[in-house]
């Protein structure tokens, strides 16, 4: 897939001029230096030769067929004419460099829309505008601007920053460390991250897979496909625009609002991406995962010869989320015999600050020989008698006997260390300055392990007693009235038709309709003021709870409007609601947000009136959501606690709330209208549950 | 001839009932003519007179300009530029004879407020005791409150000698429908006024466009010229956090949001959703993105130079108003004077002359 990109048999370079500080011909003389091996032909309507290559006039002067790949380096509005004849001339992929498209304005969107629906239109794929272009190790292709080619490797890196892809170049050349593909996405137009996430799966010089991301253009697309491809392959993620400054400085970057951090955060979960914050993580990990195996668990040994650093390394393990590992009796045994008598032989294994090599390779190998040890960290601080290269040399052969156990080196110091460093560098074994970012790593790779080893994905439930012709019937109703907030009573009407037990409200335009409707329920019932303009009834006196008798209501409802009215002096009354009161069960809510990028994104945690202050919630979209899942995350609040019985309290329904957040993902995907739903409360019972207040709003 | 003088707040819809009536008068074959003494200044971005009168002028194909039809302007500050006020008196005397002359029935709209031009002796309901015009309030309720408005400019209209025929409910929010064609027209039954209609409230009648807010803003258009015909049913300000703003948004429908011309995060939430303009203000000019934004998905962006709390101020200024060329109004504002209104005394009112 995407072979015209990465693997040309012949590529142009539109715009190629004899001019040195021109782009064209920096471009011309990176493919050149890179040793692309396939044709290559500069264009250029007025040139004979550059570069020592003969120059063309147009792409189509070279006949049909015979370009693969372009490379545009033309001014903006002489794209659109170039790109119509590469299309002519049956080219299959278009990489455009130029600038002047949708990031310019609207003349600049105009163009971009026309240059999509050009490449369309013949069948290219198009990579840009506005990018910096695209590197591959392996074919080897160097079809960008970027100063200078990175190491053969096994990441591919994926940016859509240009910046930030030539800065990290120039960083990894430096650092020794290898890539098979380098690509910067410019706008998007055409190909975006889960085309090139695709393409890097399938390339068999990649094992891992960079990103830096500031949005994801197509939701559902990126969750299905990163979904397949993290079992076979890891994918990392650096998604900026987190904090409120950062998603300004986004949206401002890239004409997208970013979604809710939060969706993000359950997407990648969801998908199977690991997710970084940090640069330095993002290429921690990925020299870990190309150059380590991924451990059978999360039980870590560790050998020093310094305790402090072993203390402060066990803490990190704890607090990253693997565990200290502890060995066999044997291996116990084996370290106590052959490790003087001070020397610590309990994890951390302490060889003591006199150790030589000789104790660090009895150390290392026993705990590598040990069943219960998943992966090694090797502390090294300079002492007297250390010995940083000849550790690195025992590290490096003990490497290679037991590759299926991941092993990196913490060489905590500077000179004195870099020629051990250096040794691990060529055995493929990361080594950092501090053992938190070792621990990190390793953590990393854990944390992979258990998602390619994660179930398949699970079936979503079908709930065959869904009655959607009801809630068209609602929903196309409000829409008449033009209406975005469904009334209570609309929103119980619509849960209940998916099967959601709630407590029945109905409508009363007159004082007399909610005395009649209350003889119908039974007293005690609520009343409350029925307005799609009025969101925090309670907060303006539009609530009014346990009323027993025909002249309460009464009452109760002119009280409730001149409220309503004095509050909100405009909001569209409907009149009020009247509800039969349920006793008081376990609080929970059940939200649902439709994120832009990846749709529902539901929320499950306490309820009632302390939701914002305890911020107890759970997220997960609704994509592929099963059963199981939806148990983990209920499993992930506190009120799960309240749920199986806090303090002698009987335990609640579990189930039937399961039941309820499934039906709501249910209903949230037959109905993409849908964009808002609150359930809150929903009240668990140790028999049941039923929701008692219902918001939808409607897109 | 008769003649019927319409009355009531700003924004109230007299035009628009006045309108309705005259196309079925035309229809019945009455000749009506339609006068307003005096008229309203154009808005910031606005120019020419009246635009009642412009409206009224090409619907009824009158033969008589604009500024015959109103012939004043109420200026905040009219007394001065009205210098010779009995040259003014004799102005709309002019107008109003020349109009009348030939009508069979003459519909007057009010000014803004019925006691607007007092200081001359040109309010209301001076000028339809001398005119021997019947009087009709227009009143938009919102609350119990606001009959006591009918109520009371109509019994001053009475001790001024002016005959008070009824009011017509126009734009009756839905909590206040049954109220008013029940305990309301009982009240009026009571001191001798009829319900003359109860209009409920259509978003297409009463919602301004986007023009109307442009016309009272001023400022830059930025994008979306061809979509100022768009219909505003809710303004909201953009000045909550980002990870509210969504869900605030969604909430309503064909709105203006209003926001700073810096919150581009504010401004590209808005624009996910269902909106018919975006107001920016400050005299910030928007990340380009945000006009990227707006030009893909049809939305007029309008930026502003006053801050976002003066453009709230202004909006109270904003009202619907049926243009020329909007026949789907038009017709609206017709069906709506049959179906709600007691259409036939209405006609007879207008055509039948009285000695009050």
């Amino acid at each position: 897939m995407l072979e015209a990109l990465f693997r040309p048999q012949s590529v142009a370079v539109v715009g190629a001029s004899q001019d040195r500080s021109k782009i064209g011909n920096i471009i011309l003389r990176n493919i050149i230096a890179s040793g692309y091996r396939g044709k290559l032909y500069p264009i250029n309507p007025r040139a004979g030769e550059i570069e020592g290559l003969k120059a063309f006039p147009a792409v189509s002067a070279l006949g049909k067929g015979a370009v693969d790949l372009a490379v545009v380096a033309v001014p903006a509005p002489s794209v659109l004419e170039v790109a119509r004849d590469c299309g002519e001339a049956g080219v299959k992929a278009l990489v455009v460099i130029s600038a002047g498209f949708k990031e310019t304005g609207k003349e600049g969107l105009e163009r971009e829309k026309e240059l999509v629906a050009i490449c369309r239109q013949y069948g290219m794929r198009l990579l840009g505008p506005n990018c910096v272009g695209v590197m591959d190790t392996h074919t080897p292709l160097n079809a960008s601007f970027a100063a200078g080619f990175p190491h053969r490797g096994e990441i591919a890196f994926i940016s859509q920053s240009g910046a930030m892809l030539v800065a990290i170049l120039d960083w990894s050349v430096r650092e020794g460390i290898g890539f098979s593909q380098f690509v910067s996405m410019g706008n998007k137009a055409d190909l975006d991250e889960t085309d090139l996430i695709e393409a890097a799966a399938r390339d068999p010089h990649t094992k891992v897979i960079l990103c830096y991301l500031e949005d994801i253009r197509e939701g559902q697309r990126f969750l299905e496909v990163a979904e397949r491809v993290t079992r076979e392959k890891p994918v990392v993620v650096l998604k900026s625009g987190v904090s409120e400054a950062g998603a300004k400085a986004a949206s401002s970057h890239t004409g997208a609002l970013a979604g809710s951090n939060i969706a993000y955060d359950a997407a990648f979960r969801q998908a199977g991406v690991i997710r970084v914050t940090t640069m330095r993580e993002l290429f921690d990990l990925a020299v870990v995962f190309a150059r380590q195996p991924v451990p059978r668990g999360r039980r870590v040994a560790v050998v020093t010869n310094a305790g402090g650093p072993g203390i402060v390394t066990a803490d990190s393990v704890e607090r990253q989320g693997l565990e200290m590992a502890r060995f066999s009796r044997e291996t116990a045994e084996e370290l106590r015999s052959r490790l003087p008598r001070e020397a610590s032989i309990f994890n951390p294994v302490d060889v003591l600050g006199d150790a030589r090599v000789d104790r660090f390779q009895v150390a290392i190998e026993k705990v590598l020989a040990d069943e219960n040890v998943d992966g090694v960290l090797v502390l090294t601080c300079p002492t007297a008698v250390s010995d940083p290269e000849g550790v690195a040399k025992v590290m490096a052969e003990l490497h290679a006997r037991f590759p299926h156990k991941p092993m990196l080196g913490v060489f905590m110091g500077g000179e004195t260390m870099a020629g051990g460093v250096e040794v691990l560098n060529r055995a493929g074994i990361p080594c950092f300055t501090f053992p938190e970012l070792a621990v990190g790593a390793l953590a990393g790779l854990v944390r992979y392990g258990a998602i390619q080893a994660r179930p398949p994905k699970e079936e979503v439930p079908a709930y065959p007693d869904v009655r959607p012709g009801e809630v068209r019937r609602i929903l196309e109703r409000a829409r008449q009235e033009r209406r975005r907030a469904l009334l209570s009573s609309e929103g119980a009407a619509v849960a209940s038709a998916y099967g959601i037990p709630v407590a029945p409200i109905k409508l009363a335009q007159r004082a007399a309709e909610a005395v009649t409707i209350a003889a119908e329920y039974g007293y005690p019932v609520v009343l409350k003021v029925a307005s799609p303009d009025i969101l925090h009834k309670t907060d303006i006196g539009g609530v009014r709870m346990g009323l027993k008798t025909p002249e309460e209501i009464r009452q109760a409802f002119w009280d409730v409007m001149e409220s309503a009215t004095r509050h909100f002096p405009r909001a569209n009354l409907y009149g009020v609601e009247v509800q039969k009161m349920y006793p008081k069960g376990v609080e929970l809510i059940v939200g649902m947000t439709r994120d832009l990028q990846f749709g529902p994104l539901l929320a499950f945690g306490l309820g009632g009136i302390y939701v914002n202050l305890l911020k107890d919630v759970a997220f997960r979209l609704s994509w592929g959501l099963g059963l199981r899942e939806v148990e983990a995350m209920i499993r992930e609040t506190k009120a799960y606690d309240l749920l199986r019985g806090f303090r002698g309290e009987k335990p609640c329904d579990l189930k039937a709330v399961v039941d309820v957040v499934g039906r709501v993902a249910r209903l949230v995907t037959d109905f993409p209208e849908i964009v808002e739903l609150d359930i809150n409360p929903v009240f668990a019972y140790p028999e049941g549950a039923v929701a008692v207040d219902v918001k939808i709003t409607i897109g | 001839m008769g003649k019927l003088y319409f009355v009531g707040a700003a924004g109230s819809g007299k035009t628009a009932v006045a309108l309705g009536l005259a196309l079925h008068l035309r229809d019945r074959g009455v000749a009506v003519r339609y006068f307003k003494p005096v008229g309203n200044p154009p808005g910031a971005a606005g120019t020419g007179g009246d635009r009642d009168a412009s409206l009224m002028q090409a619907v009824l194909a009158l033969p008589f300009s604009p500024e015959e039809l109103a012939p004043l302007t109420l200026g905040n500050y009219y007394l001065s530029t009205y210098r010779d006020h009995q040259a003014c008196r004799r102005l709309v005397e002019a107008a109003y004879a020349k109009v009348s002359d030939g009508a069979e029935a003459l519909l007057i709209d009010g000014a803004a407020r019925p006691w607007a031009m007092a200081a001359l002796g040109l309010d209301a309901f001076s000028l339809a005791r001398e005119w021997k015009a019947t009087l009709v309030y227009v009143l938009r309720p919102v609350s119990d409150r606001s009959l006591d408005e009918a109520l009371f400019l109509a019994g001053c209209a009475r001790e001024m000698g002016v005959k008070v025929a009824g009011v017509i409910f126009n734009d009756v929010p839905r909590v206040l429908l049954a109220k008013a064609d029940g305990l309301y027209r009982e009240i009026l039954a009571d001191r001798g006024l009829e319900t003359l209609g109860v209009i409920p409230h259509q978003v297409e009648l009463s919602a301004p466009t986007v023009a109307e807010f442009y016309e009272v803003l001023g400022g830059e258009i930025l994008t979306g010229e061809d979509k100022l015909g768009n219909v505003v049913e809710d303004v909201l300000v953009g000045a909550m956090t980002l990870e509210s703003a969504l869900a605030y948004f969604r909430r309503s429908a064909n709105k203006v949001v209003i926001t700073g011309g810096d919150r581009t995060e504010i401004a590209l939430a808005a624009l996910e959703t269902d909106i018919a303009a975006l107001i920016l203000t400050g005299g910030i000019y928007p990340d380009m993105k945000v006009i990227v934004r707006a030009a893909e998905k049809g939305v007029p962006v309008i930026l502003v130079h006053h801050d976002t709390y003066t453009v709230i101020n202004r909006l109270a200024e904003v009202s619907r108003v049926i243009r020329p060329g909007d026949e789907r109004a038009i017709s609206l504002a017709k069906e709506v004077v049959a179906a709600h209104c007691a259409l036939d005394r209405l006609v007879s009112l207008a055509i039948e002359a009285h000695e009050a």
